[in-house]
């Protein structure tokens, strides 16, 4: 059982670390607009979805 | 050598991880409207598959087996994977921003993405030994990465045809890929 | 009536399946027999409506930086304790179903609702909105499988999954006429297709018909 805590706490912990220090990594120059433009699903809130691309003109969407 | 490569084979065409066991159909239907991108996403997912493998088969029969704790294994797995894709994101961030441009945009597509699990699970209830994980973890996603290709240079050409309006976007692209499934069935005698 | 309308809204406007294209994995690959269908079915209601629940209730603690990876930990102990469940009561569901228990954790339906919808409203609706979207997903995938199996074996046939017991078994197609290419890979991608082309040509007309009411 303390065993079992400790793996998921370890593991847990090493992945918010490296969740944390992803997001700190700035953006290579060049790469900021990159989108997936990933259309598998309709969910729109979704960030890869065509919709946030803002990069086009805003009349391009159809 | 040889039965390793009738795994392999097995692995790419017969029981091809999107045609026949239908895993990882989010980004097959939704990154494969160009060539390009299909090859950046076949890529980045062989990369991301390979990798978490090894690290979960390794945590798996150093740490879980030997403390009994088989039953953490879905929760430490999706961890592991969770974490090699953040990792991975952070490096080539940091030293290649070339690689980053091209893959990059696809890794965080890719912890949601149910192959990833299935290998580093199918892994570990296959039995497999450690070099047949290492030809399992790097022929699936082979497999995954030759059908999107093929898939995106079809759906390149459905971009002109004349489709019926309620079967364009993914119904389309579904008889497309129903056609591919037919197609690859026929691999089934082949080892 | 405003709960009414997020409860249905899984039914048709906002399927999961047909609508939104969520969770193809599981519904292709498990939508071979009835049984199945509605084992997964029940697997991922009670794990939708646990992790709305458990989510919308902890949203105010959830850091926002973090939420993403807290979800997984939540759906994935939740998905482990479904497995154990089945394993333990319906040993047959559990090996017809294989890795798909598992791979719930990763299906886009519970992570897609808990960030659209439970870490932003109460414990109550988010429990609505699961018990909606759960029954749309299950409604679909019976709705598959009734077809690839009354068309691939020419039968219809329900057993209980606790106990093995038949509870209904008819011959429908006489043998010999049926259609096994429903129950391979092919048969699950062009059932999918045609039945979502159907939705889109229903929701086609509607918009159609809108259309013309508004001039």
């Amino acid at each position: 059982m303390l065993v079992a805590l400790l793996v998921f706490v370890a593991l847990a912990a090493g992945y918010g670390v490296l969740y944390y220090m992803n997001h700190k990594t700035p953006v290579p120059e060049g790469c900021e607009n990159l989108k997936a433009e990933c259309e598998g699903c309709k969910v729109t809130s979704c960030e890869m979805h065509p919709v946030h691309d803002t990069s086009k003109g805003e009349n391009e969407n159809d | 050598m040889a039965e390793m490569f009738s795994m392999f084979l097995a692995a790419v065409l017969i029981n091809n991880i999107v045609l026949s066991k239908f895993l990882g159909m989010c980004p097959f239907l939704g990154v494969s409207k160009k060539l390009s991108s299909a090859i950046g996403m076949g890529a980045a997912v062989i990369f991301v598959i390979f990798g978490a493998s090894i690290f979960t088969y390794g945590i798996y029969y150093l740490v879980l087996e030997p403390n009994g704790l088989d039953y953490m294994k879905l929760i430490v797995f999706i961890l592991v994977i969770a974490a090699f894709v953040q990792f991975t994101e952070m490096v080539i961030k940091k030293y290649s921003p070339s690689l980053y441009k091209a893959l990059g945009i696809y890794l965080p597509l890719i912890t949601t993405n149910c192959a990833v699990l299935f290998v580093a699970l199918d892994n570990i209830t296959s039995k497999f030994t450690f070099t047949e994980m290492l030809v399992n973890s790097i022929a699936v996603p082979a497999g995954f990465m030759l059908v999107l290709v093929i898939f995106s240079t079809i759906r390149e050409r459905l971009d002109t045809a004349d489709v019926p309006n309620s079967f364009k976007g993914n119904p389309i692209a579904l008889i497309v890929a129903a056609v591919m499934a037919l197609a690859f069935s026929a691999f089934a005698g082949l080892v | 009536m405003n709960r009414m309308k997020n409860f249905t809204a899984g039914f048709l406007r906002e399927n999961p399946v047909f609508g939104l294209y969520l969770g193809l994995c599981s519904v292709l690959a498990i939508s071979t027999t009835l049984n199945n269908a509605i084992g997964m079915g029940v697997a991922v209601i009670a794990v939708l409506v646990m992790s709305n629940v458990i989510i919308s209730a902890l949203r105010k603690i959830i850091p926002d930086e973090i939420r993403i990876p807290v979800y997984i930990v939540i759906i994935a102990t939740l998905v482990t304790i479904v497995e154990m469940l089945i394993h333990a009561y319906a040993p047959s569901l559990y090996s017809a179903l294989g890795a798909f228990i598992n791979l719930i954790v990763v299906n886009c339906i519970i992570l897609g609702r808990a960030e659209a919808f439970a870490n932003k409203n109460g414990i109550f609706d988010s429990a609505l909105d699961g018990l909606g979207m759960g029954l749309g997903y299950t409604a679909s995938l019976t709705c598959i499988a009734l077809i690839r199996q009354l068309l691939g074996t020419g039968a219809l046939s329900f057993s209980n999954p606790f106990t093995n017991e038949i509870i209904f078994n008819i011959q429908i197609i006489p043998v010999g006429y049926e259609i096994p290419l429903f129950t391979t890979a092919t048969g699950a991608f062009i059932t999918f297709a045609l039945l979502a082309a159907a939705l889109s040509a229903y929701n086609n007309k509607k918009a159609e018909k809108a259309k013309k009411e508004a001039k």
